[in-house]
């Protein structure tokens, strides 16, 4: 094998190496310790969970209320 | 601790916003150049194909540099630099840091703007590389290399301080892309794939890693924000996505090779490269499901919101384009279709229905918050809307539906080589036509922007987009 096709093999070893040690660093500091409440870190105090945003093709009503569009509810619902 | 939750210091959204300004505008707006650039670089590479004459005179204009510098400039020019844009910004909300190291940025902006300018000038007199993806001389990608560096210490220093304790998957993706573009950069710069064959090989690891590593992990990063955040509504499974994104950190990098598929590399290369690529199915699978279980029944919302209309719209297009890929690899299909015009619309699915409408996307989110300003005319970003993506759909079915005539012809013995050519030009020319609508979107996009940012003209008296800014204008 030349040296340019070693390099390669080593670049690629490389990075699923990277992605493997990000892999162990985040499962010993803890990162997967609670899956689920991490869904939940797009939003904050300021724009929660439940308020939509960029709803500039909507109605004036659309853009901050909590309330599902129309047949979004059933949908909704049916899954919970 | 609560994830989201205020720890002490920690600044809100909008004063986050507010630092991020100087550098994510800079970068986006530089972006939008090479776009516009790129562009019309696009528009002459694809007249020539049905007008082979036109402007065949000046050596400067020919195919064989137009071509390649439309690839660069997209390539490096467009999606890089204002994917890093973007990348910056959703670090910089997601971990509740501002962007660090702003002026050194902007100056390394600046450097790699410059780079690149020389490098296209080189391109243009015939002092290209000879690689695709590549062709930028290696005294100009190491400018571009360093830049990405400083960026990438930026990252990392934005992640040591950051205020939150859990990482949310945008920055996972993130993370990855800051880590491996410069590895790639690093190694394709290297002087030592001077053998025809292995220089292949680096070239399709390299330009393979580069959309799979760089570009793709910015695009899904920007789709899981995105996605929630305009719906209100938290990701599906947040575990799925954790999954797709470890899926693509291990299989993703041995794609390249599948490029190769009956050249002159080992088999077993090509052979590892082909199982990679059908692997890949998981993460994109798992990725197509959180996001249609996050989206489905919120159609209306989908359409009120530009952002998500743009983003929707390239997350479906990235499964799509992955899942043809993963079929691609195959060495029956690969046969077919190796040296059409399918693999060109392939690319263009990738980088454009995926990559670019996903940063429009981001792009018509970000600005108004970073500027504290507002769109124009609603109407403009649907007429941007509707033309790139009708103008994309045009290109894909055209160039893939004559792609895989064109594949069984080539592959015919009987069928004279000039058929295979010919047959291909009515096509040729709705390519063409799909470039101009193209054009005429992202040129709609640009003078949004420019309307946004030097103010031309009347402003809009009310405020659409963010409450905040309708709060501001209230009081």
């Amino acid at each position: 094998m030349s040296a340019g096709a070693l390099i390669l093999v080593l670049s690629s070893l490389l990075i699923i190496g990277g992605g493997l040690s990000l892999f162990l660093w985040a499962f010993f500091s803890g990162q997967f310790d609670n899956i689920q409440r991490g869904s939940m870190l797009p939003f904050d105090e300021e724009e929660p969970a439940g308020k939509r945003t960029d709803q500039i093709f909507g109605d004036e009503e659309d853009l901050d209320q909590n309330k599902p569009y129309k047949g979004e509810e059933k949908i909704r619902g049916s899954r919970k | 601790m609560d994830p989201g939750s205020k720890q002490p210091n920690t600044l809100s959204v909008s004063e986050l916003d507010r630092k991020a300004r100087s550098v994510v505008m800079f970068l986006i707006l530089s972006g939008i150049f090479w776009l516009l650039f790129g562009t019309l670089l696009a528009l002459v590479a694809s007249l020539k194909m049905h007008l082979p004459d036109w402007l065949g005179t000046a050596g400067w204009l020919t195919f064989g540099r137009v071509r390649p510098l439309h690839l660069n400039t997209m390539v490096y020019g467009w999606a890089s630099l204002t994917g890093a844009g973007v990348a910056l910004w959703l670090l910089s909300r997601l971990l509740k840091v501002p962007i660090m190291l702003r002026g050194y940025i902007v100056v390394a902006g600046v450097i790699w703007n410059i780079a690149l300018l020389i490098g296209s000038i080189q391109i243009l007199a015939g002092n290209s590389r000879g690689i695709e993806w590549l062709e930028l001389p290696v005294a100009t990608m190491v400018p571009i290399l360093l830049s990405v560096i400083i960026m990438s210490a930026s990252v990392l220093m934005m992640l040591v301080m950051r205020k939150v304790k859990q990482l949310y998957v945008s920055v996972w993706y993130l993370i990855a892309a800051f880590l491996w573009f410069p590895l790639l950069a690093v190694v394709s710069s290297l002087p030592i794939f001077d053998t025809p064959t292995v220089q292949a090989s680096m070239n399709w690891w390299y330009a393979h890693n580069v959309l799979g590593l760089w570009f793709t992990p910015v695009g899904l990063a920007a789709a899981y924000y995105f996605i929630p955040k305009v719906l209100g509504r938290p990701i599906y499974s947040y575990g799925l996505s954790l999954l797709g994104f470890w899926g693509l950190a291990l299989f993703y990098n041995w794609n390249g090779f599948h490029h190769l598929i009956g050249g002159p590399v080992p088999t077993w290369f090509v052979t590892i490269s082909i199982s990679a690529s059908v692997m890949m199915i998981i993460p994109v699978v798992v990725v197509a499901v959180n996001h249609h279980m996050t989206v489905v029944g919120s159609f209306r919302a989908v359409i009120n919101s530009p952002t998500l209309r743009f983003v929707v719209f390239a997350a479906m297009s990235y499964t799509f384009v992955s899942l043809q890929g993963a079929m691609q690899a195959l060495r029956s299909a690969n046969e077919v279709i190796h040296f059409t015009h399918f693999v060109v619309a392939h690319a263009h699915i990738g980088m454009y229905a995926f990559v670019t409408m996903m940063l429009f996307g981001a792009c018509y989110y970000i600005i108004p918050r970073i500027t504290m300003r507002e769109w124009h005319s609603k109407g403009l970003i649907k007429w941007h809307f509707w033309l790139t993506a009708i103008g994309i759909v045009i290109y894909t079915v055209a160039l893939q539906g004559i792609g895989v005539f064109q594949g069984f012809s080539m592959i015919n013995p009987d069928v004279p080589f000039t058929d295979t050519v010919t047959m291909t030009v009515p096509y040729l020319v709705a390519r063409s036509v799909s470039g101009f609508l193209m054009t005429a979107g992202h040129l709609i996009f640009a003078w949004l922007i420019f309307r946004m940012v030097w103010r031309p003209g009347e402003q809009p008296a009310t405020p659409l987009v963010w409450n905040k800014i309708r709060e501001e204008f209230a009081s």
